[in-house]
């Protein structure tokens, strides 16, 4: 199967690849996985008071499609409120990294984890 | 079209011998070996070739822990256990990260030892999954219902536990070259 380039591209240079304490404030943590494939993703976003995401970091062990996803959504939700990032959809990653029908599922994967992610924030923030 | 566990003539259960099975496969590929029908009508090769095929396939599900387990949920419930879908466990998929942030660490070493203890590690948590799995199907008959969903989760960590394992593998197999 042919990768895109952007897909290579995030591959080979992935952009936020690391952790954050995940008892850290404000920071939220989402962790998915797909038993189909095996996949393994952790995305956590840091976020600020007026709650708009100053940082995020993944790590996912998978397939290339998955690594780009994540790599993807960690850019894409930086600067944006919890609400906005929560709204982004699977088919605009999937289109962005021009993923075939077979690695459709690499890009879901990254919205739950931001769904995840934004919950368990809001979780620790509600308390 | 016949179950896997039909065309093997076992009972649908999730517990088989290995052995009975393989012996099982052997008597039957002889029976529609290509050499029995050589002289044979073309539809008779063809029959032959197509049942050939059918038992490899049905061997495959029959073997794999996974697959089997698929199978018996797809008979019993009507689960289709083979969608792709997200799981959210958050302490069991911590677990599976931290394991595989372990074998990455092992691999860039190309620690063999290492590599090999944590082969025998996995495949003694896979040999719990495995017998956890076994003791839900068990529970049918006794509790009348079987609890699929929950035996559904159970074989999603399984099938974790089985991509650690081939990854294992594979970066046994780059480290000999």
């Amino acid at each position: 199967m042919a990768y895109s380039e952007k897909v290579i591209d995030h591959y080979e240079n992935p952009r936020n690849v690391g952790s954050f304490d995940k008892e850290e404030e404000g920071v939220g943590t989402g962790m998915v996985g797909a038993p189909a494939c095996g996949d393994v993703m952790k995305l956590q976003i840091k976020v600020s008071e007026d709650g708009i995401i100053q940082d995020a970091k993944f790590k996912t062990y998978g397939c290339g499609s998955a690594i780009a996803s994540s790599s993807l959504i960690t850019e894409w939700v930086k600067g944006k409120s919890v609400d906005e990032a929560q709204a982004i959809k699977n088919t605009d990653i999937a289109e962005e990294l021009a993923l075939p029908p077979v690695k459709i599922h690499c890009s879901v994967l990254a919205e739950d984890a931001i769904k995840a992610a934004v919950s368990d924030y809001k979780e620790k923030n509600a308390k | 079209m016949k179950n896997p566990f039909e065309l093997f003539g076992l009972e649908p259960n999730f517990l088989l011998d290995e052995q009975e099975l393989s012996q099982k496969l052997r008597n039957m590929l002889q029976s529609v070996h290509p050499d029995r029908f050589a002289s044979g009508s073309d539809q008779e090769q063809l029959a032959a070739m197509q049942k050939t095929t059918q038992i490899n396939d049905a061997y495959g599900v029959l073997k794999s822990p996974v697959r089997r387990a698929q199978a018996l949920l797809q008979l019993k419930a009507g689960l289709d256990g083979s969608k792709e879908v997200t799981v959210k466990d958050p302490v069991f998929l911590m677990q599976q990260l931290e394991l595989r942030e372990e074998l990455e660490t092992l691999s860039t070493k190309k620690d063999m030892g290492g590599l090999m203890d944590f082969a025998e590690t996995i495949e003694s948590m896979e040999d719990a999954q495995i017998a956890s799995i076994n003791d839900l199907f068990q529970q049918e008959g006794e509790n009348q219902l079987l609890e699929s969903d929950k035996i559904l989760t159970e074989i999603y960590k399984l099938q974790f536990l089985r991509k650690t394992l081939m990854d294992i593998d594979a970066a046994e197999e780059k480290i000999l070259g």
